[in-house]
This record gives C-alpha cells, sequence and structure tokens, in this order.
C-alpha cells in the first residue's frame, strides 16, 4: 500500500518536475496566484519582469509584485486582471504598463480563473512583454505620421496659391501630429531686423486664449526677444519646458493665466536667414523632445523654401507684368518668334504697324508678313543670329501690310535662350521708317533732278567750253592761215607781178625788137594767166573753207565726168597719151557735177605737170566696198616720201629743181582734198620719187 | 549562517539549529532535538508525514514544483545558500526563518536536508 502511494506520488513528481522545468524557461511571463491574489509560483521571465527575487515573489501579493498602469494611471487593486479574474470568474485580458525605475514595458496581460470552489481558486498570469514590439511599431507609427506631415506641408507649399495659406496648413498640420492647441506665426518684419505678428493662428479654444493672441498681435520683438526673437536670433529651433519659469518670455504672465505652460518654436529658413517663425504652445509644461524639434527643422526649411519659391515667384510675375506693361505699351513693334518664325507674343504697336489684330498675327511666320522681295536677305540676318556671328542684328526691311501697301521697317532682332543655352525665340523690335523712308526717296528724286541738271549744265558748258576753244582753235588757224595766207598770197602775186611790170617796162623803154617783144609778150602772157589762175584758185579754196561755196548735190554717174576729162586734156596735148581705165558702170554717187569735175581737170592737171618728159597719164574709177574709187595716175616725176603727207595743204610745194621750174600755185590739191571732203570722200596719194605718182579718191556711193 | 559550507546530511545532523531530513518523496524522516523545539512536535510524530506540514500554505506549489523539477532534473536553485523563507510551527503559526538546504544521493535515491533557524523577532 505504502509503495503504491510511493510510485504514485514518484509518477506525480516527475510530471510536475518537467512542466515547472518547461515553463521556468519560456519566455512569456507565467505566474498563479493563490484565491487571495497572492503568487504561488512564477517563472524566471516573471522574474525578470518584475525585477524581484524570485523567493521574495512567492506569496507576494500579484497586484503589489506586478504593479500595472494604465499610461500614467496606476491601476488600483480592484482592477488588477488578477482581482478581475478572482471576482469575474472569467478570462481577463488587456494592455497595461509597468514602470522599472524610468523604464516602462507595455505588456499584454491575461489572467485566467482555475478551480472553482473558493479555497481551491487558483489565477494564471500569463503575461507577454510587448514593449520591443510596441516600440518598433510606434516608430513605425511616428515615422509615418512625420512622413505624412511632412508630406503634406510639402504639398500643400507647391500647391497653395499664397504664402500665407501655407503658413496657415503648416499651422493646423503641426498642432495636429503634436496634440498641441496653439500655434502661430510671426514674419520677419520689412527693413527693421525684427519680427511681426501675423494673424495667423490655430487656435483649439479661440475664446479660451483670446487673451493671449490679442497681446499677441500687438507684439514685435526684436532679434533675441520672446521664443519667436531668440529663433530669428540663431536660426535654429528653441524649446520652453513652461514659460512661468523661463526668463525670456515677455508675455509670460499672460500666457500663464491662458493656461500656456511648453512652447516651441522653428524658423523658416531661405538660405540662412528666417523668413517667418512658427511658435506653439501645450497646456502642460514639456521636456524638450529632440526628435520633434527634427521633425521642424526639417518642416521650416520646407516652409523656407515655400517662401523663397513664392518670393521668386512674385518677383517673376512682377517682372513679367512689367515686361508685359512695356510690351504692350512701347511705341515701338514687338514680337517674339519661334525659331520657325512662328509668332507667339506680339504688341500693339507691332500689330497697328502691320495691319493685324493680335489673333490673327498670332500663329503666322514673320516671313507671311513680309514682302517677298525681302525674305531671303532676312532670312541671311536671322542666320547671322543662330549661327552665333552676331548677337543682334539691324537691318532695313519691307513689311506687306494686311491692306496690301508696303511698310518700311528698321528691325533689330536677337536670340532668346533656355537654361541650357539653346536659342527657342527671336525676339525683335520694329520702328516703322516708311515716312522716313518717302522722305528719303522724295530728297533722292529732288537730288537725282538736281544733279541731272547740274549735270546738263555741266555738259552745257563743256560744249560751250569746246566750241570756244574750237572757234578759239579755229580763229587760230584762221588768223594763222590768214597770215600765211597773206605771206604766200603776197610772196606768190608779187612774182608774177613783177614779172608783168619787168617785162612791160622792157617793151615800153627798151623798145626790144619784134621777135623779143613777141617772147616778151607771151612772158607777160603766161604770168597774167597764172596770176589768174591763183587768184581762181585762191577765191575757190577761200569759198569752199568759208562754207559760202555751197556743192548743189546730185546724183551722179561719174563715167561721164571721167571721160569728158579726158579728152579734155587729150585734145590739148599730144605729148602725153591718156588711157581712161573704168567698168562698164558704176553705182551712182552723190555729188556735185562742176566740184567734182574741178578736182579731175586738178589732179590730171597735175599728172601732165610733173611728168614733163611726156609719157601715160591714166585715169581710172572701179566699183569698192560701198562706193566708187577714183585714181589718176602718171610716170612722172614722183613725190619723195617725206613730202607725201603734207601734199594736200595749201601752197605747199614740193621744193626740188625738177619743180622749181614746174609751176603751180600751190593750191589745186588743196581744194581737191575740200571738194571730196564735203562729198564726205576721202583723198590720198601713193608716189615713188622719179617713177611717178598715183592720186586716189573716194566717194561713198548713194 | 551566510558563511555555512555543510555538503552532506551528516553534517548536517551534527548542527545544534533546528534540523530536518526528507525522503525522496518529501516525507520526514528525521528531526533533531532542536527541531522539536523549535517546531512543536516530537520527533516520533511528525515521523513520515509530508514536509509541506512546516510549510506555509502559500508555498506549497512552489513547493511541490521546485522539489519535484530537481528529482526529474537534478538541478535545483535553492540548494547550499542561505534562503529566507516563511516556516510554520505545530499551531500553525507562520514565522521568518533561515533556511539552509542540501541534496544528496543514497542508494540510488535522493535525501534531503534543511537547516531552519527561525529569525530572531519574528
Amino acid at each position: 500500500m505504502e509503495q503504491d502511494r510511493d510510485c504514485l506520488i514518484r509518477q506525480l513528481r516527475a510530471t510536475l518536475g518537467r512542466m515547472e522545468a518547461a515553463l521556468s524557461n519560456i519566455s512569456e511571463a507565467i505566474a498563479w496566484t493563490d484565491a487571495r491574489g497572492r503568487i504561488q509560483w512564477c517563472n524566471r521571465a516573471f522574474d525578470r519582469l518584475t525585477g524581484q527575487e524570485h523567493i521574495h515573489l512567492l506569496g507576494a501579493e500579484a497586484s503589489a509584485a506586478l504593479a500595472l498602469w494604465r499610461r500614467d494611471v496606476p491601476v488600483p487593486r480592484q482592477q488588477h486582471p488578477v482581482g478581475l479574474a478572482l471576482e469575474w470568474k472569467r478570462n481577463v485580458a488587456g494592455h497595461y504598463h509597468i514602470r522599472l525605475g524610468s523604464i516602462r514595458r507595455l505588456l499584454e496581460v491575461k489572467a485566467s480563473p482555475l478551480g472553482l470552489e473558493e479555497q481551491q481558486a487558483r489565477v494564471v498570469l500569463v503575461i507577454r512583454d510587448m514593449t520591443e514590439q510596441d516600440r518598433a511599431e510606434a516608430q513605425v507609427r511616428d515615422k509615418t505620421a512625420t512622413l505624412e506631415l511632412l508630406g503634406s506641408i510639402a504639398a500643400a507649399a507647391n500647391q497653395r496659391a499664397s504664402i500665407e495659406e501655407t503658413l496657415q496648413f503648416a499651422l493646423h498640420a503641426v498642432c495636429r501630429f503634436t496634440g498641441w492647441p496653439v500655434g502661430h506665426v510671426y514674419l520677419t518684419a520689412g527693413g527693421s531686423a525684427g519680427l511681426d505678428p501675423t494673424t495667423l493662428w490655430h487656435l483649439e479654444n479661440p475664446e479660451r486664449f483670446a487673451p493671449f493672441r490679442e497681446l499677441t498681435e500687438a507684439t514685435a520683438l526684436l532679434p533675441g526677444r520672446g521664443l519667436p526673437g531668440r529663433v530669428l536670433q540663431s536660426g535654429a529651433p528653441a524649446w520652453i519646458r513652461d514659460v512661468r519659469v523661463d526668463p525670456n518670455f515677455p508675455s509670460a504672465r499672460a500666457a500663464a493665466e491662458n493656461g500656456i505652460r511648453a512652447g516651441f518654436a522653428f524658423p523658416a529658413l531661405v538660405g540662412n536667414e528666417a523668413a517667418a517663425v512658427l511658435e506653439f504652445f501645450d497646456e502642460s509644461p514639456r521636456e524638450p523632445d529632440e526628435p520633434l524639434l527634427e521633425v521642424m527643422r526639417q518642416i521650416g526649411t520646407q516652409l523656407g523654401r515655400a517662401i523663397e519659391r513664392h518670393r521668386a515667384q512674385q518677383e517673376v510675375r512682377r517682372s513679367e507684368e512689367l515686361f508685359r506693361n512695356v510690351f504692350h505699351s512701347a511705341s515701338v513693334g514687338m514680337g517674339l518668334a519661334e525659331v520657325t518664325g512662328r509668332f507667339v507674343q506680339v504688341n500693339r504697336a507691332l500689330c497697328q504697324l502691320l495691319g493685324y489684330r493680335e489673333e490673327e498675327l498670332l500663329g503666322l511666320s514673320w516671313r507671311e508678313v513680309t514682302d517677298p522681295a525681302d525674305v531671303a536677305s532676312n532670312n541671311a540676318e536671322i542666320s547671322r543670329l543662330f549661327g552665333g556671328e552676331a548677337g543682334f542684328v539691324q537691318y532695313e526691311k519691307r513689311y506687306r501690310h494686311k491692306l496690301g501697301h508696303t511698310v518700311w521697317a528698321q528691325v533689330g532682332v536677337s536670340l532668346m535662350h533656355d537654361a541650357g543655352g539653346r536659342p527657342t525665340h527671336t525676339i525683335g523690335q520694329v520702328v516703322d521708317i516708311t515716312e522716313r523712308k518717302a522722305a528719303e526717296l522724295a530728297l533722292r528724286k529732288a537730288h537725282e533732278k538736281l544733279e541731272a541738271r547740274v549735270r546738263r549744265r555741266t555738259a552745257e558748258l563743256v560744249r560751250l567750253n569746246e566750241d570756244l576753244k574750237r572757234e578759239i582753235e579755229e580763229r587760230r588757224k584762221a588768223e594763222t592761215i590768214k597770215d600765211e595766207l597773206i605771206s604766200t598770197v603776197s610772196h606768190e602775186l608779187r612774182t608774177p607781178l613783177t614779172s608783168l611790170r619787168g617785162f612791160a617796162e622792157l617793151l615800153l623803154l627798151r623798145r626790144p625788137p619784134p621777135e623779143k617783144q613777141q617772147r616778151f609778150l607771151s612772158i607777160i602772157v603766161q604770168e597774167s594767166t597764172r596770176l589768174t589762175d591763183l587768184i581762181n584758185d585762191f577765191l575757190d579754196l577761200q569759198r569752199m573753207e568759208s562754207g559760202r561755196q555751197v556743192c548743189h548735190f546730185e546724183l551722179l554717174d561719174l563715167l561721164p565726168l571721167l571721160n569728158e576729162s579726158a579728152s579734155v586734156f587729150a585734145e590739148a596735148d599730144n605729148s602725153h597719151s591718156f588711157r581712161l581705165t573704168t567698168p562698164a558702170s558704176l553705182p551712182l554717187v552723190r555729188g556735185d557735177a562742176d566740184r567734182l569735175r574741178q578736182v579731175f581737170r586738178n589732179l590730171v592737171s597735175n599728172a601732165v605737170k610733173f611728168s614733163p618728159h611726156g609719157g601715160g597719164v591714166e585715169i581710172g574709177a572701179r566699183q569698192e566696198d560701198a562706193g566708187v574709187t577714183c585714181w589718176v595716175s602718171d610716170a612722172g616725176v614722183g613725190i619723195p616720201v617725206e613730202a607725201v603727207p603734207r601734199l594736200f595743204t595749201k601752197f605747199y610745194r614740193v621744193d626740188n629743181t625738177e619743180t622749181r621750174r614746174i609751176g603751180g600755185t600751190g593750191l589745186g590739191l588743196a581744194l581737191v582734198k575740200d571738194i571730196i571732203e564735203a562729198h564726205g570722200g576721202r583723198v590720198w596719194a601713193e608716189s615713188e620719187f622719179g617713177k611717178g605718182s598715183t592720186f586716189w579718191l573716194s566717194l561713198p556711193a548713194q | 549562517m551566510s558563511n555555512l559550507d555543510i555538503r552532506s546530511i551528516e553534517e548536517l545532523r551534527q548542527q545544534e539549529a533546528p534540523v530536518v531530513v526528507v525522503d525522496r518523496n518529501g516525507f520526514i524522516d528525521y528531526v533533531n532535538q532542536a527541531f522539536e523545539q523549535a517546531f512543536g512536535w516530537s520527533a516520533a510524530e511528525i515521523r513520515g508525514q509530508a514536509l509541506t506540514l512546516i510549510i506555509p500554505e502559500h508555498l506549497h506549489d512552489a513547493h511541490h514544483l521546485g522539489f519535484s523539477r530537481f528529482l526529474e532534473t537534478g538541478r535545483g536553485s535553492l540548494l547550499r545558500r542561505p534562503l529566507g523563507l516563511r516556516a510554520r510551527d505545530r499551531q500553525g503559526r507562520e514565522f521568518e526563518a533561515e533556511h539552509y538546504i542540501v541534496a544528496e544521493r543514497q542508494n540510488g535515491g535522493w535525501v534531503f536536508g534543511a537547516l531552519i533557524r527561525p529569525l530572531e523577532g519574528s
């Protein structure tokens, strides 16, 4: 019997032992109490959790050994899960905190009643330490909330139209995040280095905080003064545990009366300067929360950026407004065009200049309103811009007004670039110079007219001058000729007259024998004839040269004239043989028959005279090119080469023994030349000294 | 007592303070005269009784579990060091006493001995 009992006991002990070993070593804290709530057993995890000696825990009141808290409020013995489980006889579970010194832990506590009888009743506690999990969750929660806060403020900074709206949003968001009831903004005062209060607030209970608000809104702060002043001065967030004991909180009394205790503030930094300071207040004293201030620092940076961007936007807007005003009110036409040439912005002056409404001009290219004649040169100028050859080009061009007429303009064009330096637009200034152009044109015309007049007058003067010169020259020539003539004529006349007088005196005074008389008389006749010829030739020449001798032109056949000339001489002269070399017919020429007869007579007479030993004389004519060429040649004495060019000069006579013997007036060839030239013809001579001469003349055919 | 170094049941038996020896099942096998005086039971009365007789009610669970765990695993956390534990006498009075517990293998089983010195003033 005893042995059976021992065996049973051993078995029970073995089971118990195993159970104890298992329960002792698991990580959850386990304990149980008796019906009065005193700990009967607990494992090591429970020892650790409570921080007490195992031995001392045994028999200890569970509600005392495991003192629980809900947030900051201790759980009374009756509310302790062990007490509740004993009272209600059912499972109790909940989350509680325990405090070990300054360490707070979150526990999940389950209390389960065991045993129905009053005395045998137990409560089993199973406790899980949630602190780490809670902390991790709290961290995630905090982080999420922080990110949400930062995100929402960043979004507000981007989306809100004004910086005031953004700041207002930030006040609400920070108060929601911290649970603090008061938020307010100071802005840096323009000019002075202090802070001006704004009317931007977050107030959980406006009526309650009204006095504080009133006081704050009436208080501007200098750097270093008050909480915002300190933040302004340092550029960093600041924290006040309790305004009542802060040495630098000017409105501490009013704030305290309104229930304000803790406060913090942070700057919205633009660069290194605070542009605004946000302040927040709570109703309980609070220890500084560095992580919170770090979040606020980030918010301050975001708000600073928003303020900076708002300011920049305002500046851009102001610039843009200014530009638009200048652009539209400018008296100079201005147009902004894409690189394709399409207008994207035009001002009133340009619309007026081109006659288009703004909406008509937008969408057109400048090429479409340019006079087609100027498009190519325009393109070239614009290419210089795009090619980087010039930063600004200026030129005059013609536009085509909507109504079709031409508008002259002086145009200056430059390029606009994007941030990457690529050209995006051309901007042109257009000045209407149509009137100037018209004035220029009128001036040019007047100028041209004047120049033409001057040219005409000059030409006239030149002509007059030349006429005068010619006249002078001619007069001088005439004078020379006259002088020459006078001397020559006087000489030429004196010689025969001297002979006439000499022989006439001989006849009168000496009474020579009849044979001599006969000889003297024939000399006198000969000399008289010569004198007569001389005077006739001279008079003819004078008439020709003075223009008094007018040719009577008619259509002439030269053949009869040549025949006649040859036969006249042939009849009177037996010592020479005359030969006529002519074709059957010749083209008619326009000529004066008497004068041409005189020409041929002179030429044939010369041929006879200068071939004193007889010989052949040829008179010829032939059709040549556009006229008739005639010649008279002899086999006489010929002319020295040097004398040939001067043959047709008045009174020129080849001076040698042969010619001295041969008489002549020295006017015959000059007369020939004058007559032929009066017919539009030409006369020249060819000769070989001692072998004969040929005189040529050509006359234009009709 | 904190500098006690008792290694065997035999050594324990020679102590002048109250001593109790129990078998592997937790039944009392021996008490000395000092024990009889301190707890009020005679050796004959208490021999064969369960040890829980002298243990206050609230420690019974802990005792059973700790005792069983030692038997099962051979590892005890309370052996051979002074322990402040409450004890109970024949009249049911509980008092604070210093305990010093020794375990020893004899004839293939464990034998336990405890020296229990009531603390003055309790």
